[in-house]
């Protein structure tokens, strides 16, 4: 299970800490929404990063990373022309096909829109296989919003439900300030014809779920992402475990019924 | 596979070693290291490497290598790490890399020796086949183990006198071996009559047998044996009531016992060093100063340890009761969700080599305690 | 303001008072001033002014700011679309606690502080389920805030 060396052919910046590479993908690389990657940059280390480009253009490997630790710093200091090795894609992926013919309420905490870009993409290249789709995304204040561009496009679309806010935000800013789980009592969906996507820090996804079941979905209609130590990616090392559950091949989307119990428990 | 039992002498046991070797295996068995006073697995060439008539005492935190008396092969109780350190080894090349034009270019590394074990308690090849479970039963196929793990040959021994750490009765592994040997054996010494009784448990170690030679057991013998092995099933140091442990394990997550529990705790790791089926490990990546050349190394890790749980800002699981209890419910609770069995074979290691004599038995008794006197509330 | 709408129809249908009765509504609705507009960055009230009414905002975008010299105002939330603006008419001393400017053009049903006080202190059949709508709303609030006070999405270290 040796990294494949893949060369970086576009560099983004997104927020003072949050890069998007693009690595090149000459033979094709697919994966499902929601799915990670094992990112090597060359002796440093490995890290499990989500990929966040469109599942339907295989010629590209997408990944937005947030500056945490050695390896993503390393991975902010790759060129064009740079090599990074991969080894992915792992985990399992947003249930699409359960959304069918549903609503599709995502929302995304922070750096959380990334791992569920792939799945945005998706529903709005297919959007007839969905009924609503509303996409909720908070982020701690304006200049921490990534894909900001992009979210424009989305929120321009007459057939997209998108709402952005932050936490906190100068006076000259002109969208919502609050938390993201405020927007969603008043937001467009049938509760009980919902398929959910939450992903963002745990306490966020905590907060949401509340929200979420407040306004009627059923526990089994939401699903969210969880974050753990991953090392290996194939449940073999151990550190990702999450009560009886390894986040790495089990996970990381999860149906919130699979995690509950687990979620409140300090230290699990 | 299970022909008519043969019986074999000392010396038709130095056949079985000298053939295993002609064979290509490396063969490994249990031995005195005397620096260290214990008994543990490593390489032999000859029944002369075996611990002879030295015997162990085990209890909680404690261990002493005592004189028999005796002859016997195989007359102590546990080694101290077991077959799994070989199969998994505590520090592992996983691959080796080289920068080069595109990017960098990696080499697996190449297949190590086959290991032939002589010696392996029933309670071991339990773990192996957990193990087995673990990294080749999965979905995934770990290289590294699978390498190891492919050519093994196993002799074992069952326990006619388990040590006062043992449970492998409670758990369903030992005192007798069912199969996952190649050859089993049981030893019995009476006054001078020293034999082993062996059958074998694979066309391979069919095959290794017929060649050894030895001579067809007698009905005498063969029950002595067998009956000696049945009364250790009697003689366990410890038990650990698995009926219903699962779910009691599971549902005590939030309860304050796990702090009394943990309480003496020094998150040292030795439980998980011994302990053979804890699989866990890190993932290291090591350069060279230039860093054109890097390999990846397979460590042995702990969930006791500090950093296991680190995601970027810090552990998740920074207390030590939040860490015992992962270790704990681990292994009798959320094992049987992941893999179908428990992770736990009753071989008493962990008890022995705490250095503070935390008992597994005795914790999973107390919040069994703890959790139906909770439900009559 | 504008005097022909039908403010108790307009009343009923905001989400502020989804599920009470529309007997409740109508005499909420007589409380009501009317359907208030404001354009960008209008102020509607201002920290440290009296506090007389309550806006049920119907569109638009009002940032909930604080102004502190040197560092400048600070959004602290915004309220939009069937969200409530405004509670403390509901206290003595009825004085805003921070200002309410508008961001992107707003309408609101206002109604009369004093009016609902009134009403909901003589009818506590009326004045329970209203009580109980503003308690969700500060409950709503307080919880937010206290999101807000966690700092989510920082980084841990």
């Amino acid at each position: 299970m040796a990294p494949v060396p893949y060369e970086v052919v576009a560099k983004r910046r997104e927020t003072y800490d949050t890069i998007t590479l693009e690595l090149d993908a000459p033979d094709g690389f697919e994966f499902r929404p929601g799915q990670f990657n094992m990112l090597y940059p060359f002796g440093i280390g490995e890290s499990a990063i989500s990929i966040s480009g469109d599942p339907a253009k295989t010629d590209r490997i997408v990944h937005t990373i947030r500056n945490v630790g050695a390896v993503t710093a390393a991975l902010h200091r790759l060129e064009l022309g740079d090599y990074v090795g991969v080894r992915g894609p792992f985990g399992t992926a947003w249930p699409m096909e359960a959304a069918e013919g549903k609503d599709l309420v995502i929302v995304a905490g922070g750096i959380g829109i990334a791992p569920v870009r792939p799945a945005i993409y998706e529903a709005l290249n297919q959007r007839e296989r969905f009924d609503q789709f509303v996409l909720l995304y908070g982020a701690r204040t304006p200049s921490d919003l990534v894909y900001q561009g992009e979210v424009k496009d989305w929120r321009s679309r007459f057939d997209a439900v998108v709402d952005v806010s932050v936490d906190s935000a100068g006076s000259d800013y002109r969208g919502s300030v609050g938390v993201v789980t405020r927007l969603i009592p008043n937001a467009p969906f049938d509760p009980d014809n919902a398929i959910a996507f939450v992903i963002g820090p745990e306490i966020m996804m905590r907060f949401t779920v509340t929200e979420l079941r407040n306004r009627g979905v059923p526990r089994d209609q939401i699903y969210i992402s969880m974050e753990r130590n991953m090392q290996c990616a194939v449940g073999f090392c151990g550190h990702c475990q999450f009560g009886n559950l390894f986040v790495c091949h089990d996970g990381a989307v999860f149906n919130y019924d699979a995690v509950r119990s687990y979620l409140p428990v300090k230290e699990v | 596979m299970s022909t008519t039992p043969l019986l074999l002498t000392r010396a038709d046991l130095d056949r079985m070693i000298e053939i295993l070797s002609e064979r290509g295996y490396h063969v490994v068995g249990p031995t005195v290291r005397k620096q260290e006073h214990i008994i543990s697995y490593g390489e032999i060439s000859s029944t002369d490497d075996l611990p002879i008539g030295i015997g162990d005492e085990q209890e909680a935190a404690r261990y002493r290598l005592v004189e028999r008396g005796d002859g016997r092969l195989f007359g102590y109780v546990l080694t101290d790490t077991s077959p799994i350190s070989f199969l998994l080894p505590s520090e592992a090349v996983v691959w080796s890399g080289k920068k080069s034009d595109n990017g960098f270019e990696t080499a697996e590394m190449a297949a190590p020796p086959r290991l032939a074990f002589i010696g392996t308690r029933p309670c071991e090849l339990a773990a192996v086949a957990i193990q087995d479970k673990v990294f080749l039963g999965n979905g995934h196929q770990d290289p590294t183990y699978a390498q190891r793990r492919a050519g093994t040959f196993f002799v074992s021994v069952d326990c006619t006198e388990p040590g006062g750490t043992c449970f492998c009765d409670s758990m369903g592994t030992g005192p007798g071996a069912d199969g996952g040997f190649d050859i089993g054996l049981i030893e019995v010494l009476e006054g001078d009559d020293h034999y082993f009784v062996a059958r074998s448990g694979s066309d391979e170690g069919a095959a290794v047998l017929s060649e050894v030679g030895g001579t067809p057991a007698d009905d005498g013998r063969v029950a002595k044996a067998a009956a000696m092995v049945e009364a250790a099933a009697g003689e366990m140091g410890r038990t650990l009531d698995t009926e219903g442990l699962k779910e009691i394990l599971a549902g005590s997550l939030d309860d304050p016992i796990w702090k009394e529990l943990a309480g003496k705790c020094l998150t040292c790791a030795n439980c998980t060093m011994v302990c053979p089926t804890c699989f866990c490990a890190a993932v290291e990546n090591r350069t060279n100063l230039d860093a054109t050349e890097a390999e990846r190394v397979r460590r042995w890790d702990s969930c006791f340890n500090f950093e296991f749980s680190y995601i970027h800002g810090g552990p998740l699981r920074p207390s030590a009761a939040a860490r015992y209890r992962q270790w704990m419910t681990h292994k009798l609770s959320s094992w049987v969700d992941q893999f179908g069995m428990l992770g736990c074979v009753g071989c008493g290691r962990c008890i022995t080599w705490c250095p503070v004599g935390i008992d597994i038995t005795a914790n999973a008794a107390a919040i069994r305690a703890r959790m139906e006197e909770k439900a009559h509330v | 303001m504008s005097e022909d709408l039908d403010i108790t129809a307009e009343l009923g249908r905001h989400s502020f008072m989804k599920g009470v009765s529309e007997e409740v509504v109508t005499r909420i609705g007589a409380c009501a001033d009317g359907v208030a507009s404001w354009g960008e960055d209008e102020m509607i009230f201002r920290s440290g002014g009296e506090a007389t009414k309550c806006y049920l905002i119907q569109s638009g975008e009002v940032a909930i700011e604080v102004y502190s010299p040197g560092t400048g105002s600070r959004i602290v939330q915004t309220v939009s679309r069937g969200e409530v603006l405004g509670w403390s008419w509901l206290f003595e001393p009825y004085v805003w606690s921070f200002d309410a400017r508008v961001l992107t053009p707003a309408t609101a049903i206002v109604l009369d502080g004093e009016a609902i006080r009134h009403c909901m202190n003589d009818e506590p059949n009326l004045g329970y389920p209203m009580m109980v709508r503003f308690a969700r709303l500060i409950v709503g609030r307080l919880q937010a805030t206290r999101l807000q006070l966690l700092d989510l999405y920082a980084s841990r270290n």
